[in-house]
């Protein structure tokens, strides 16, 4: 162990840090306070020994000096002093001092006050070390149970999210339930408190939520309403977070992206913000209760709110709305922002976050209406007039309602024309019956056709060594690919080879819808 | 998929007789390609009634050129509809291609 001792006196110096040493203890000494300041600052140590009168900054003066540091341990002072006044005595703890050593030292009460100190500085190690391990599981916690991922794809609703960690564990949590027919549940909530009790409850409540929607389901064919949900959730802790004297704000909403609506239920959560495409305005949804925890017999009300295309519905955690000084002026920063890609959108927040020191989780989720106009399945047989039945049904919803425009529309249909026959080429060489399965969707910023087909995995890198004496034609399909649509990929979902074509309708840089 | 074919001079006008020049009917566009490619030197392709085309179909059309180019010959292109020539534009054949926007300019060239 460490230990610092500062003192003018060399003789003393000499004898004390000798005798420290004999003891076990590796010491480093100086020969006045400024300097033992400095030595302190850059090295820290768990025991320093001060000398009360010293010449530049006496002992007194160093010990308020270290206490008024933070350090990141403990640091157990103990002065040297040949003063045994009461008074003296209580202006020494008032600076900050553990304990005393009288001049002329006896090396046993040496011993026995530095085992004192040993002790001390070990036991609060101990605790800290526990504290640590506590944060990274806290933290470990929140991570892996109370975050989950946005869905990949909800018709008609998109979603981006971003979770800033503030130093601390918190009680955030955030979790999505997509549904099959274009249905998207947003749960957001923050427990009461900080560190690891707040994440624990967290995920109590996270888990009480999802028995009750799962008990719901089995008990009803339709979807759990909202309200129910709650109900039921309410139901099963409350009791339990009034008696942890705890509570949680949570907004549970529910997007239907087919029927332009969204349904929540905000229990004390900050009010979501909604900005309208239409009216290019924000306003703040009102709350539906207290939060959950606060009333044994609470309701939970759901709101009903009419989207239009393109609206954007804002939910957050308080860390978010802090930043800004409330919802209102966080309103205010994203109102200008809100015809933005989302991705844009929270860049520009993390950008604005890093500013401000972040006192809390901040937690972020936007999610826009954007509408399906029109979307198409069909299924056809690789037989070589499949790809033209697939370009007219494709070219039908492409060019509906808000649709691309006819050179878009063509760039999309020759990109679909060479992924099908791409596949006709690969997957199956020889073999006629190959069931193509494609899927175009009309979005309110782009048209997306899907292909899946089974067959050998397709990649664009591996072409030459499937098809050595085509090349040509085939690597001009993909490029082809690549100069028709704003985006493409190539993935395999199991059997399947799944190609995916975007077209958008406007360039990314034109920010207004 | 028929190519119709005539002869000005000493040109071959082959004008394909189809909407599409694509993967499902390329095989018969190279069948009936072929004749007039053995045994012309100077041929125009003429696709005014072609409205759609892949790459299959501009591979195939890639093969006919590299064949006359072979034999010291030229192939032209003309009447190419908005979709195609949008190909075309997309990976650059016009400068591989001779392409011109109708039969008398191509005939204008000879």
């Amino acid at each position: 162990m460490k230990v610092l001792v500062v003192d003018d006196d060399e003789i003393f110096l000499f004898f004390l840090s000798e005798n420290l040493r004999n003891l076990g203890y590796e010491v480093v000494t100086a020969p006045d306070g400024e300097e033992g300041w400095d030595t302190f600052s850059t090295y820290e140590f768990p025991i320093v020994i001060l000398d009360w009168l010293m010449p530049r900054l006496d002992g007194l003066s160093l010990c308020r000096r270290i206490r008024e540091n933070l350090t990141q341990a403990y640091t157990y002072i103990i002065l040297l002093t040949g003063r045994t006044e009461r008074e003296d005595r209580i202006r020494a703890i008032e600076a900050g001092a553990d304990d005393f050593l009288i001049k002329p030292l006896d090396p046993s009460e040496l011993r026995a006050r530095l085992g004192v100190a040993r002790r001390i500085t070990e036991s609060e190690q101990a605790l800290r070390d526990v504290r640590i391990m506590e944060m990274a599981v806290g933290a470990d916690i929140q991570r892996k149970l109370l975050f989950g991922t946005p869905p990949i794809e909800v018709e008609g609703v998109e979603v981006d999210s971003m979770s800033i960690p503030s130093k601390q564990v918190a009680g955030d949590f955030l979790d999505y339930y997509p549904y099959a027919n274009g249905i998207l549940d947003v749960l957001i909530g923050d427990v009461m408190g900080k560190g690891v009790p707040a994440a624990m409850v967290a995920a109590g409540i996270k888990s009480a939520i999802e028995k009750s929607l799962l008990s719901m389901s089995s008990r009803s064919a339709g979807l759990p309403d909202l309200e129910g949900v709650l109900q039921e959730t309410s139901d099963r802790v409350v009791a339990e977070l009034i008696s942890l004297n705890t509570y949680a704000t949570l907004c549970y909403a529910r997007f239907y992206g087919a029927q332009q609506k969204l349904v929540y239920v905000n229990c004390g959560h900050p009010y979501l913000i909604r900005w309208s495409a239409l009216l290019d305005r924000c306003e703040l949804l009102p709350a539906s209760t207290v939060p959950l925890g606060f009333l044994e017999d609470a309701r939970f009300p759901e709101h009903e709110i009419e989207l239009g295309i393109g609206d954007l519905i804002c939910l957050y955690s308080d860390g978010v709305s802090d930043i800004f000084g409330g919802p209102l002026e966080l309103a205010e920063w994203l109102q200008p922002r809100a015809s933005m890609p989302l991705n844009e959108i929270q860049l520009q927040l993390r950008t604005h976050a890093r500013k401000d020191q972040l006192k809390d989780d901040a937690t972020f989720v936007l999610t826009r209406w954007t509408g399906v106009y029109n979307s198409a399945k069909l299924m056809v047989w690789s037989e070589y007039d499949a790809l033209q039945k697939a370009r007219e049904r494709i070219r039908l919803v492409a060019q509906g309602s808000y649709g691309l425009s006819d050179d878009a529309a063509g760039e999309l249909i020759l990109a679909v024309q060479e992924a099908g026959s791409n596949a006709l080429r690969h997957a199956r060489p020889g073999h006629r019956n190959l069931p193509f399965g494609y899927k175009v969707t009309n979005f309110l910023d782009c048209v997306r056709v899907e292909l899946r087909y089974p067959g050998e995995a397709f990649l664009p890198a591996s072409l030459n060594t499937v098809e050595p004496d085509a090349t040509r034609e085939g690597g001009l399909g993909l490029t082809i690919i690549a100069r028709c649509v704003d985006e493409y990929s190539f993935s395999r979902d199991g059997d399947w080879n799944v190609v995916s074509l975007v077209k958008r309708k406007w360039k990314p840089h034109d920010h207004r819808i | 998929m028929t190519i119709e074919s005539e002869t000005l001079g000493s040109v071959v006008v082959a004008k394909v007789r189809a909407l599409t020049l694509e993967t499902a009917n390329v095989g018969a566009f190279r069948s009936a390609v072929e004749p007039v490619i053995e045994t012309s030197d100077s041929v125009i392709l003429d696709l005014s009634e072609v409205t759609f085309m892949d790459s299959t179909g501009l591979g195939a059309m890639l093969s006919c050129l590299r064949q006359i180019n072979g034999k010291g010959g030229s192939l032209r292109v003309c009447c190419l509809k908005p979709e195609v020539q949008r190909l075309f534009d997309l990976v650059m054949m016009d400068r591989v291609f001779d392409v011109h926007p109708s039969l008398e300019a191509a005939l204008a060239t000879d």
